[in-house]
């Protein structure tokens, strides 16, 4: 069998020594910057970034893929002990967990988001397992016609589905893709929009732009978000953790219905988390027999959605590396610390890179095992963790922010470049506008308009060329009913309320 | 409340402000034809339909009642003040004396600390990165240097 040939390989690379050591530091980092609220997985993968580019491939994907998930599990924990979300993806999780908090009952809820949350995600490993290869091969008849025309579907899926307005959203993809267009053109060589600096010849550095929008503004907007929280005075016990037998069966429906929601929105390209864990909470609410109990300490409440939440995190690695296409910004982040390495994601990467794919693969098994060991022996850690002062800790972020940047080229430029991005990064907070969309537009703009210029080269100028080949046609017109949509969606509400104002003047 | 919605409209004179500016830059860039494009072509209509959603946000914006904006200035400028004291200084002292001052001035981002914590903290975190980074990861991160900038 392939796969199983696949998998030993994978392992065989997973389980070197070095791999395993980047693999906990990876997840030891998730959960701690997951579990601190304020700063997300994105922060997170940006200050680990600088660090790869000294390390092998298999070995950078396999640490960011594990700051990824373990902060997927580590956002839960702030969520229920502060009620202050760690992460995007785990703002659901508050809404029941931190009730239970309240009932003393903090151990139990977090006994059930581990075993959601390691559930989800074996699962999530699984599908990723059985379709990725089957997606690869489908991706190799894709032209670039195809290519532009998924991208485009990712790019307003992952619009629509961010904070604020849709419009807003695609604006800033917009904005990002500009911002990708400085730098070098791949095809003339001309240099564009670098205003004189030969720094700015390579482009914009991906680090300084995810560091100035990701960890320099959040730590702006949470330093006095931090200070209001209350600090949970309890002890967890091993003891206190363990749910009754009559709630744990209770969960296994909901933490299955989590699996498949948050399996098939991760898959898809620009959803991710965040909308798988809001979408399961949602259905459970909807199906449960008791729906009020619900927001005041039901444990299927956090048990779908942690369980879909990771799910989505696995199988969101299924478009990132078979067709380089990622489902979240800190996946385009991790993709675009693949593309420094000159691994090129896409379906030929299971034929080139078999041990950098399979190995990351096989790594998520053993990293969502170490999770298990953090969070369940170890749990007493994070809990003293949170008791540290945030005043304490974010200062020595801004030192490690800084020394991350600085250190990828050595480039005084870059610091400078955090400071003008951090500046206007909070600026955007302020005025409602998500950063998330931008930093993907950025990464995945330079490849649409490689694609965009190709196909049209190709069909000799004709653009009907995205409408006469089926794959994309059809990922175009699927595109477009989004958009449709979304623009009711957004539209509706107003004419509504303008309607029903007119008829209050007559 | 205001009687416009303040964030729409800052945030889509932004918008339109950021493509303004690209389709600018690609004046100067060739353009082509769609059959064999120029560096300025994909940039210039990317920025037209920013500059257009930028409008409709700027329009919505226009037309819409909304809560005051909030900015916290404090925590803004103390943090940028000292990513700023971090770039002069590793340029020209090196990075201890950088890092050093990086902490002690984001510590007052909040309100003014006790004094004595906070140098232990800084002097702490400068160390404990600087060993991080040059002798665990083996990055070239000068302790002290001389007088030459830019480098």
């Amino acid at each position: 069998m392939d796969l199983i040939a696949n998998l030993a390989l994978g392992f065989q690379s997973a389980l070197s020594p070095s791999t395993l050591l980047f693999c906990l530091l990876g997840v030891t980092t998730g959960m701690v910057i997951g579990a601190l609220p304020g700063i997300g997985s994105l922060a997170a993968v940006s200050l680990l970034l600088p660090v790869t580019f000294y390390i092998t491939p298999t070995d950078a994907l396999v640490m960011l893929a594990g700051v990824y998930y373990g902060a997927e599990y580590g956002g839960s924990i702030a969520s229920i002990l502060l009620n202050l979300p760690g992460t995007t993806s785990s703002i659901v999780t508050c809404l029941d967990g931190h009730p239970l908090a309240k009932q003393g009952r903090a151990g139990v809820a977090l006994f059930m988001t581990t075993i959601a949350s390691f559930f989800g995600a074996s699962i999530g490993i699984i599908v990723t397992v059985l379709a990725a290869p089957a997606l690869a091969e489908a991706a190799l008849a894709f032209g670039p016609a195809d290519y532009f025309a998924v991208m485009m579907l990712g790019l307003i899926a992952a619009a629509s589905v961010s904070q604020g307005t849709p419009i807003k959203g695609v604006a800033m993809v917009l904005v990002g893709i500009l911002l990708g267009s400085v730098g070098s053109d791949v095809e003339t060589g001309a240099t564009r929009f670098t205003l004189g600096f030969p720094m700015l010849s390579d482009g914009l550095s991906l680090v300084a732009l995810a560091m100035g929008l990701f960890g320099i503004s959040e730590i702006i907007a949470s330093i006095r978000l931090a200070r209001g929280s209350e600090h949970y005075q309890g002890r967890i016990t091993l003891r206190s953790m363990l749910p009754a037998r009559q709630e744990a069966r209770d969960c296994v429906a909901p933490m299955t219905r989590g699996t498949v929601i948050g399996s098939l929105l991760g898959a898809l390209p620009g959803t991710g988390p965040t909308l798988a864990s809001f979408i399961a909470y949602a259905v459970e609410k909807r199906t449960a027999r008791q729906p009020e109990r619900f927001g005041k300490g039901a444990l299927e409440g956090i048990a779908a959605p942690e369980a879909a939440n990771n799910a989505a995190a696995q199988t969101a690695f299924i478009p990132t590396l078979t067709m380089g296409i990622p489902g979240s910004a800190t996946m385009a982040l991790i993709l675009g610390a693949l593309m420094i390495h000159g691994v090129q994601p896409g379906p030929l990467i299971m034929t080139k890179h078999p041990e950098v794919f399979w190995g990351v693969i096989a790594s998520f098994w053993i990293g969502n095992l170490m999770l298990l060991v953090l969070n369940i022996p170890l749990i007493g850690i994070w809990v003293r963790m949170l008791k540290v002062p945030y005043a304490l800790l974010y200062p020595v972020i801004v030192c490690l922010i800084c020394t991350g940047v600085y250190s990828v080229n050595n480039s005084v430029f870059d610091v400078f470049l955090v400071l003008v991005i951090g500046a206007v990064g909070y600026g955007m907070r302020q005025v409602e506008l998500d950063p998330a969309p931008l930093l993907i537009g950025f990464i995945l703009g330079p490849m649409m308009e490689e694609n965009f210029r190709r196909a049209l080269l190709l069909s000799r100028g004709d653009f009907w060329v995205f409408l006469e080949r089926p794959i994309s046609a059809s990922l175009l017109v699927v595109t477009a009913l989004l958009i449709g949509l979304v623009t009711w969606r957004t539209l509706a509400p107003r004419l509504r309320a303008r309607s029903v104002s007119g008829m209050h003047v007559e | 409340m205001t009687r416009i919605d303040l964030r729409d409209v800052a945030a889509g004179l932004f918008i339109c402000l950021v493509g303004a500016a690209f389709v600018f830059g690609a004046r100067s860039l060739g353009f082509g034809s769609a059959r064999n494009m120029g560096p300025g072509f994909f940039p210039t209509m990317v920025g037209l339909v920013t500059i257009g959603l930028g409008l409709v946000i700027l329009v919505f914006g226009l037309t819409r009642a909304a809560a005051r904006i909030e900015i916290e200035i404090r925590p803004a400028a103390v943090i940028l003040v000292a990513v700023l004291l971090f770039a002069v200084l590793i340029a020209n002292v090196g990075f201890l004396p950088a890092a050093f001052a990086a902490v002690l001035v984001a510590s007052h981002a909040d309100e003014r600390p006790r004094l004595l914590p906070t140098l232990v903290l800084a002097a702490a975190t400068a160390v404990a990165v600087w060993l991080l980074f040059a002798k665990i990861l083996g990055l070239p991160l000068p302790a002290f240097r001389g007088t030459s900038p830019w480098i």
